[in-house]
């Protein structure tokens, strides 16, 4: 149960680096094979863009607020703290975001938005029953959001050793960041 | 069940630090009175000993450690800074 919530006890450094930047590649090509990208922190929208650029997209969700958590880390933390840890184990906290996507570009999913989309465009208030595929998935992705959080929090104090409301404060402070750079990119 | 019992170090009566008063030898039955401190790493828990002691017997390598406990190196790097601070504590107590 400890493992499921703070998996950075158990591995972290180049290991963990290895793993994540896996992750990353197969988000990106889930992405880029849905249509989809990331366009900003915790955000994914629809774009017809290159490989490329999906796989640079996700780099930069990445790096961004692991840079930010490192930064807040060399200033909090008393002790000597390794840029490879918060990379590795932020890296492989996306294998949560690839588990929260994973499930949007199964058929039933993917189709029921459609048909959401269309409906609600049409005006006509669509049947609860018609629904289930994406209320299903909406539970899974906050339940995977939640856990992506707690994932990166745990990144942030195993890394760089900081504990209480100072480490809860630098982090949220991050992600407060982050949220609004993505929102002005 | 070991029967071990753990050296204590903390009065349970009001909280204050112990100091050994009596030493005793179990093969001649001599018996050393006195006021002898209790060295800092004594006052740290069995698990914190036992982590000072496997330091030691991996001469300091952090990395060997976090392989032999099957912890990750900024855990082990962790526990070791704790521990740390705790001797620091307990010498600014001396």
């Amino acid at each position: 149960m400890k493992a499921l919530f703070n998996p950075f006890r158990y591995i972290a450094g180049a290991k963990a680096l290895i793993f994540g930047l896996v992750f990353i590649v197969a988000l990106a090509l889930l992405l880029y094979s849905g249509g989809f990208i990331q366009d900003s922190y915790i955000h994914i929208g629809m774009a017809k863009a290159s490989l490329w650029y999906v796989g640079a997209m996700q780099i930069v969700w990445w790096l961004l607020p692991a840079l930010l958590l490192y930064l807040c880390g060399v200033l909090l933390s008393k002790s000597k703290i390794r840029i490879i840890d918060i990379l590795g184990t932020t890296a492989f906290a996306q294998l949560i975001l690839l588990l929260m996507i994973a499930p949007m570009l199964l058929p039933a999913v993917m189709n029921n938005s459609m048909e959401l989309i269309a409906t609600l465009q049409s005006g006509v208030t669509p049947q609860t029953a018609s629904l289930m595929p994406i209320i299903i998935y909406s539970i899974w992705s906050l339940i995977c959001l939640v856990v992506f959080y707690i994932w990166n929090y745990n990144a942030f104090a195993v890394s760089c050793n900081v504990s209480g409301w100072k480490a809860v404060v630098a982090f949220i402070a991050v992600q407060v960041v982050v949220t609004i750079v993505g929102t002005i990119i | 069940m070991s029967s071990t019992k753990r050296f204590p170090t903390i009065c349970p009566s009001c909280g204050g630090v112990l100091a050994v008063k009596s030493l005793h030898c179990a093969e001649c039955d001599t018996t050393i009175s006195g006021q002898f401190e209790v060295h800092p790493i004594l006052r740290l828990t069995t698990e914190e000993q036992q982590f000072v002691m496997a330091f030691i017997r991996c001469s300091g390598s952090l990395k060997q450690m976090a392989a032999d406990m099957g912890l990750s190196y900024p855990t082990v790097r962790n526990i070791l800074d704790d521990i740390i601070s705790k001797l620091q504590s307990y010498e600014s107590t001396l």
